[in-house]
């Protein structure tokens, strides 16, 4: 589990975070999202120990990035933005540079772990990387650079894995490969990973941060957030009547916000949008007032609105 | 240890991946046997002086060249993060490209060993002579690594680390001097000639092996090497 509190970053006169805090579970995948410059990266290099926060804290299973950076770092696996490679060597020898270090101090304090050798063709096989084990890594195109870079990540089988941006650059086929990938290791791993495309959250997140200029916006799961944002609330409804008797009807009800006409369906049928203030439930009320009025509703549903236009709206 | 190795086997596989250890290991033995034969044939004198005086300023255009790549690519390729996110501490890491750098220093000192033997054959050298002479030349070659290593690990640009490592390697080498300790007084200049790397490597060249000198030599490593810690471990530094 990690727990952030308070995280502040300032890169002189910049502020990069703002007073960010969250928690990602055990066993689940957290989205990270926001537009680029948000702080994404920033956040995941401090929970790394790469960078130090200006403020805050940062603890990773109980401990304190801060004042156990061996400890810490022996339990996460980090795939960087950068997706840092040495193109002189080939993936094998990559692997084995990183595997070393990695799983030997995994398994000082951790039977979890297997052998290098097994660890190898275990992170070979998930990532599919068979072909292209003996290659140069400098002569690999960008999926496999990226799947070669995820290896070293879980090489060591590590509880939690902070991916920046793990499928930026690649192809639509290269994508779902590294997506199956990441949910496959999701099934049993803490995974934090960013992103500023929404449909990677929806793919394979359980909860979702939204963080724009070092601020966190929203938070939730998918559908909490679909149901939280402001349009959420609106309510399409089709009824029969005048046209301007019915936008008035609708107008004068309380806590409307706004009122659009959306469709005609004949002379006397027109389709409503209809928007409240707030998060309320507005289907009851117009009902009633409906009947009261002799209005009959032919047709009434929630609008949903995309998690794109959560995401829009809230980093706009 | 083990990380340690590590980053050495990476770091040495590295330099022979590039030409840069090829490039140094043919310059170094092409000047050192000139220099063996020049003297030989041209005085017919044998002798190593001229060589191991002028190892230092060999060493001050060639090591720059061996260590400016350690830190600045790394920063620029990424590499950075990535090791410093490895669980590894910061020394580790710092000591690992060091003893690499020094291998390959190593090996190309010892590949002039059939040459320097052979002059040994010719001649009647002190023994003394030519034992200190390659300690002083490994142990100079490393203070001037550990000084470009930590010249790297300032900047990401290759070019600058060379250059400020040969510009503050020169004036290691010469604050020790005569002329540059003409101007100063008793106990300024004595401190001078303390710092410079020279003095230090002119007694052991000269045969005479010293504790004093050895322990100077690697003090000068440490504090390098300890600088070039700080500086990876600033980026750390809150605020
Ligand atoms: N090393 C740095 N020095 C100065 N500013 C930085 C540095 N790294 C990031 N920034 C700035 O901090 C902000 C957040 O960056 P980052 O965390 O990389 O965003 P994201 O990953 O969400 O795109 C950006 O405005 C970026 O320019
Ligand atoms: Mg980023």
């Amino acid at each position: 589990m990690i727990s952030i509190e308070h995280l502040s970053k300032k890169y002189g006169l910049l502020q990069a975070l703002k007073d960010v805090s969250f928690s990602v579970q055990d066993g689940e995948v957290l989205g990270f999202l926001g537009p680029n410059g948000a702080g994404k990266s920033t956040t995941m290099k401090i929970i790394t120990g790469y960078t130090a926060p200006t403020e805050g804290s940062v603890k990773v299973n109980g401990l304190e990035v801060w004042e156990h950076p061996l400890e810490v770092k022996r339990q996460i696996g980090y795939l960087p933005e950068s997706v840092p490679l040495y193109d002189d060597m080939t993936v094998l020898e990559y692997l084995q540079f990183i595997g070393s270090i990695r799983i030997k101090a995994r398994s000082a304090f951790n039977s979890g772990s297997l052998p290098l050798a097994e660890s190898l063709a275990r992170v070979v096989k998930l990532c599919g990387l068979a072909n292209v084990v003996r290659r140069p890594i400098g002569e690999l195109s960008k999926g496999y650079r990226q799947r070669t870079c995820l290896a070293q990540a879980i090489i060591h089988n590590p509880d939690i894995l902070i991916l920046d941006e793990p499928t930026s650059g690649l192809d639509p086929n290269q994508i779902s490969e590294v997506r199956d990938v990441i949910r496959e290791i999701g099934r049993e791993k803490t995974v934090m990973i960013s992103t500023h495309i929404l449909q990677e959250v929806q793919a394979v997140c359980d909860r979702v941060i939204i963080i724009n200029e070092g601020r966190i916006v929203a938070h939730g799961t998918t559908a909490e957030l679909e149901r939280q944002s402001e349009s959420a609330q609106s309510v399409y409804v089709k009824m029969r009547g005048l046209k301007e008797k019915i936008h008035q009807l609708l107008l004068d009800l309380p806590d409307i916000h706004e009122v659009r006409h959306r469709d005609t369906e004949s002379a006397d049928i027109f389709g409503f949008e209809v928007t409240a203030t707030g998060s309320l439930d507005i289907r009851e009320r117009i009902f009633r007032r409906a009947v009261s009025l002799d209005t009959p509703i032919l047709e009434m549903r929630v609008e949903r609105v995309s998690l794109e236009e959560v995401f829009r709206q809230l980093t706009k | 240890m083990h990380n340690i190795i590590a980053i050495f086997k990476k770091e040495l596989r590295s330099y022979f991946n590039s030409p840069i250890a090829y490039i140094f290991l043919v310059v170094f033995l092409v000047i050192a046997n000139w220099l063996f034969f020049g003297s030989f044939f041209l005085n017919g004198q044998v002798t190593l002086r001229p060589f191991f005086s002028l190892i230092p300023w060999i060493f001050l255009i060639i090591l720059p060249a061996l260590t400016m790549r350690l830190w600045s690519d790394e920063k620029k390729g990424g590499g950075m993060e990535l090791l410093l996110t490895l669980p590894i501490r910061d020394s580790e890491a710092v000591f690992g490209k060091f003893k690499a750098a020094c291998a390959i220093l190593c090996i190309t000192l010892f590949l002039t060993a059939p040459t320097a033997l052979t002059v040994v054959f010719l001649g009647n050298i002190d023994g003394g002579e030519i034992i200190g002479g390659y300690i002083g030349a490994y142990l100079l070659g490393c203070s001037i690594i550990a000084l470009g290593a930590f010249m790297s690990s300032i900047t990401k640009n290759q070019i600058v680390a060379f250059l400020l490592s040969v510009a503050l390697s020169f004036i290691f080498l010469i604050i020790g001097q005569d002329y540059t300790l003409a101007p100063f007084s008793g106990l300024i200049a004595s401190i001078l000639n303390f710092v410079s790397f020279l003095p230090h490597y002119q007694t052991l060249s000269g045969g005479l092996i010293s504790g004093g000198d050895v322990v100077y030599f690697i003090g000068m490593i440490f504090f390098f090497l300890f600088l070039n810690t700080k500086v990876l471990e600033s980026r750390q530094y809150r605020g």
